[in-house]
């Protein structure tokens, strides 16, 4: 076993008590504790039902009264109406308790116009005929402080329609 | 060697500059109009006609130098009528140099967004909630508030019923749509009513999307309505109008609509002969006022591309909008000069257009003040006639129903 002098062993003590006294700061500053998100159900089918039980999504970690917009990032090749290519579409936007914590459900309007993607008829009802559903797949979510910038990240997956028996 | 190359570089590193004009020249000066608006949403037939308009209108300034020289950038944004996403496209966008105003076209956005108006210094445009204009702030109504516009239709239902030889007040009904702008008349409308002895019997709301109305009209009419005013974005009141005169209503009820009602170039082209003699109260120029309007028609037809005659009402409204933010611009940059324009400077300069003839006809004169968000007192009576929409009044100020309201 190779031995070390007096010196290093001293090195890797200071080393060690300074990135203890670092660690220890930080949490006596008490750095804010990282943005997070939850969708629940993190697994949905694109069907009407939807609309009557919207996904609800909850986050904390944000600042107190902020307003956090929860968006979906539009992997290659994944186009939605009226968002420009390279954008993220948008879920849902909610404001934070005062401990910076929220909990929303989906809007009808988020729900037909980003994951059914309906057309609208002119006496304003949406029309399902016209509407091009989002792909089945896994989508990553992020839900961001407007004031604060901090960022929760979690996934959505869109399951395929269930087989019709 | 050294030398040559030495030289070379030299020579290289001039052309490179010489060739780099935007930067190295001066840029462009330009000041950003964000509209979140809605092109292919529910409510894209009013919302997006207008915003064609309003970015036309900024073209046309823009191509004659600008305002001042300043050139005022466009961002149109298909929020498709959803909060959630004009809030990511503000998100987006709200550091874009010298972004002076959101059009937030939606009193649920308009509200939602504000506190990042706030923080962000600048201002929004609103529809119509009177709320803006009982709690001072940085939001300006880009109409007359709704409930003053009713008050208006209130004043000329009872002048009305009393020019046809009836002694009293009318007894009035209300159908709208059941969501807070349908509702929002009556936050001071309804005072207003009892002010002057009219009997306003209970609203009448409808789910918005409603295919018929019968059951609301024979409700008011079994009540003993004379007039009934009817909201919505038009082809609701349309569609109104139309159930009304299949039950035989039209023939004994004068039905009047709010601002979005009727437009000529969506309602009164489908059912004319339904509705023909409804009377529609607006704040901006309908029907034939607005085919003769001379800058709306030049716009119209230089950027549309399509005759003048199919120009919808919602022109005046995107014009409108246009308007106001160069008449403000124009004021803000001699305040303050380009360097220094921002959002506040923009603040300052439309508490300052009260009494400016910003549309030169195409609304009132303007009010906004330090004590008012209202883009106008003004209102105009219009009539469906023999397909067409006309005016019968000239530009007559409504009454403040806005604080006779506790909010």
């Amino acid at each position: 076993m190779k031995k070390y002098s007096s010196k290093t062993w001293f090195l890797f003590l200071a080393v060690g008590v300074m990135a203890a006294a670092l660690a220890g700061c930080a949490a006596l500053q008490g750095g804010p504790p990282p943005a997070k998100l939850q969708i629940a159900p993190d697994k949905i089918f694109l069907t009407p039902d939807l609309l009557k039980n919207p996904p609800v999504f909850s986050g904390s970690g944000f600042g107190p009264k902020e307003i956090v917009v929860i968006e979906m990032i539009l992997p290659p090749g994944v186009t939605v109406k009226g968002v420009p290519p390279g954008e993220n579409a948008a879920l849902g936007n909610a404001t934070t308790d005062e401990k910076g914590d929220f909990e929303i459900k989906m809007g009808a309007m988020s729900i037909l116009n980003t994951l059914f993607q309906v057309e609208w008829t002119p006496l304003i009802k949406p029309d399902f005929k016209q509407a091009k559903p989002l792909p089945p797949g896994t989508y990553e979510a992020l839900a961001t402080g407007m004031v604060s910038e901090r960022v929760g990240r979690t996934k959505l997956t869109i399951l395929p329609p269930p087989e019709k028996k | 060697m050294k030398r040559k190359s030495l030289v070379l570089l030299i020579v290289t590193l001039v052309l490179a500059l010489a060739a780099w004009p935007g930067q190295i020249r001066a840029e462009e000066k330009t000041a950003a109009f964000l509209d979140l608006t809605d092109f292919t949403g529910a409510i894209a037939g009013l919302a997006g006609n207008a915003s064609k308009v309003c970015e036309a209108t900024f073209n046309y300034f823009n191509e004659q130098g600008g305002i001042d020289g300043v050139k005022v950038q466009y961002i149109g944004v298909d929020t498709r009528y959803d909060v959630a996403r004009a809030l990511s496209a503000y998100k987006r966008y709200r550091k874009t140099p010298r972004l002076l105003l959101a059009n937030t076209i939606s009193t649920g956005l308009s509200k939602a967004i504000y506190p990042l108006i706030e923080r962000d210094k600048i201002i929004n445009y609103t529809p119509g909630d009177g709320e803006f204009q009982a709690r001072l702030g940085r939001t300006f109504i880009y109409s007359t508030p709704y409930q003053d516009g009713f008050a208006a239709a209130l004043d000329w239902m009872k002048e009305d019923w009393q020019k046809k030889g009836n002694p009293g007040a009318p007894v009035v009904g209300f159908l709208s749509w059941d969501n807070p702008y349908g509702r929002e008349p009556f936050r001071g409308g309804k005072e207003y009513a009892e002010k002057i002895g009219i009997n306003l019997l209970e609203a009448e709301l409808f789910p918005v999307g409603s295919l018929k109305h019968d059951v609301w009209l024979n409700r008011l009419a079994a009540k003993g309505a004379n007039y009934i005013y009817v909201g919505g974005v038009d082809p609701t009141q349309t569609n109104v109008i139309r159930d009304g005169h299949a039950l035989g209503l039209t023939q004994k009820i004068q039905f009047v609509t709010d601002y979005w009602g009727p437009d000529r170039a969506v309602g009164v082209k489908a059912h004319p002969e339904a509705l023909e003699g409804a009377v529609v109260v607006s704040c901006f120029s309908r029907g034939t006022d607005t085919l003769n309007h001379p800058m709306m028609t030049e716009i119209w037809k230089k950027y549309m591309k399509t005759p003048v005659s199919e120009m919808p009402g919602s022109a005046s409204i995107g014009f409108s909008w246009a308007m106001h933010y160069i008449e403000g611009l124009r004021i803000a940059l001699k305040d303050v000069g380009y360097e220094k324009l921002d959002g506040e400077a923009m603040y300052q300069a439309f508490l300052k257009l009260k009494d400016h003839d910003v549309t030169k006809g195409a609304t009132g004169l303007c009010d906004y003040s330090p004590t008012s968000r209202r883009m106008s007192r003004y209102v105009k009576f219009y009539r469906v006639k023999n397909a067409e929409v006309v005016p019968i009044t000239d530009w007559r100020i409504a009454p403040d129903a806005v604080s006779l309201h506790k909010f």
